[in-house]
């Protein structure tokens, strides 16, 4: 009976990172046998979810105290990798439509492309390095790429004026480069690994409000979910959360720039009712964020 | 300090404990309020530990497994003093109070 709990157990501290299984694993087994009832078999639900939680927060690195600046720092870098991430998912969505308005011939809004594929490939690129060097630590370099992915793009390739589809994407690397640039003048070095913030572009382009995603009837759920994703992780990785929380302010800036542009015609009122509906995801994220914030402070 | 905190602090003020022991004393403490789940309490564990509040005072084999004893440092001593005080200073607020008027009851009577 033992045996049964004991292997159930051990498999729910593979949650946890290799390394800490090595150091800890052994000895958390033997307090969970410890604590079972006599002839219990499965795991209670507050272990297995302690357990899980706990092993995704080692796996995140949140186990230990950050001070608040680290934090702040730590979240920063995120947002900026997160922010690239979508500049890069949006550029995937351009290619994706281009290439698939070119096949079909029946793709709505073709028209909006001035660009082919060379110009967006391009982009594409110098985002993605930007990506690797922001996750190297190489800050003033990421911001750079970044701007030499974004200025071209925006207004030789796809002018600002060319519609509302660009103004709703204009702000991502505004805000990027400037945070980027800060976390030079701080020297923040954190270790982050590059190839997951890589494999996120795809899943942003269907994940993220993207040309393609809305073009799949995907969104607004698909950004919800995202949300409330965001805001249930902040129970494993407050960063991730304030990440996310970054993108959707940065989508408010965007639906303002959206109402400046393409929505001039709509009355007052039905751009107040839109620029709050694109604010409640952020308002609800930094709201949340700075509740979880107040508990982890405590020791 | 947060509540689980301060009963993993307070189980080790007599002795070090190993883990399933630190969860029995500080389910005592606290009247059964505060049960430990094994991820809460070595995740405490690391925290107290990183702060410098406990550390590690031995290991031994028990059934082929590692057992580690956790006990207080002078640095988690201190802190767990102070929050003791902290929360007598927040009871007194009350309890003072109910005493004066108690004593004024008395009093008028």
């Amino acid at each position: 009976m033992t045996a049964i709990l004991q292997r159930r157990y051990a498999l729910l501290l593979r949650c946890y990172p290799a390394d800490y299984r090595r150091s800890r694993g052994d000895e958390m087994l033997a307090t969970l046998v410890e604590s079972a009832a006599a002839g219990q078999r499965r795991p209670t639900w507050r272990e297995a979810t302690a357990l899980v939680l706990g092993g995704l927060r080692a796996r995140a690195g949140t186990e230990l105290r950050r001070s608040p600046r680290e934090l702040l720092l730590s979240a920063a870098k995120m947002t900026v990798l997160a922010l690239l991430v979508y500049a890069a998912a949006q550029t995937v969505s351009h290619l994706l439509r281009e290439s698939l308005g070119r096949t079909s011939g029946e793709f709505v809004g073709v028209d909006l492309y001035l660009v082919d594929f060379g110009p967006d490939v391009l982009v594409l690129s110098l985002y993605v390095l930007a990506l690797l060097s922001v996750a190297a630590d190489r800050y003033v370099r990421g911001a750079l790429l970044a701007l030499a992915a974004f200025l071209p793009d925006t207004f030789l390739f796809q002018p600002w004026s060319s519609g509302e589809l660009s103004a709703g994407e204009f702000w991502h690397v505004p805000v990027a480069a400037p945070l980027a640039l800060t976390l030079a003048v701080f020297r923040h070095t954190e270790v982050t690994g590059t190839i997951r913030w890589l494999l996120l572009v795809p899943a942003a382009v269907v994940l993220l409000p993207t040309e393609v995603s809305y073009h799949w009837g995907l969104q607004p759920w698909a950004g919800l979910t995202v949300v409330a994703a965001a805001v249930l992780w902040m129970v494993v990785d407050l960063r991730v959360s304030l990440a996310v929380a970054g993108l959707a302010v940065t989508n408010v800036l965007n639906a303002v720039g959206w109402n400046i542009t393409a929505g001039s015609g709509t009355g007052a009122g039905r751009i107040a009712v839109d620029l709050a509906i694109a604010a409640m995801p952020a308002a609800v994220l930094l709201f949340a964020a700075k509740a979880r914030n107040r508990q982890e402070t405590r020791l | 300090m947060r509540e689980p905190t301060y009963f993993i602090l307070a189980s080790l003020q007599e002795e070090p404990l190993h883990g399933y022991a630190i969860i029995k004393r500080a389910d005592d403490l606290s009247s059964g309020r505060v049960r430990l789940a094994t991820g809460t309490l070595y995740a405490a564990l690391d925290r107290l530990a990183a702060e410098g509040h406990i550390h590690v005072t031995r290991e031994e084999i028990v059934n082929g497994r590692a057992r580690r004893y956790y006990g207080l440092t002078p640095q988690g001593g201190q802190a767990l003093q102070a929050e003791a005080a902290r929360m007598a200073r927040a009871a007194r607020l009350v309890t003072d109070r109910v005493i004066r008027a108690t004593t004024a009851a008395v009093r008028c009577a």
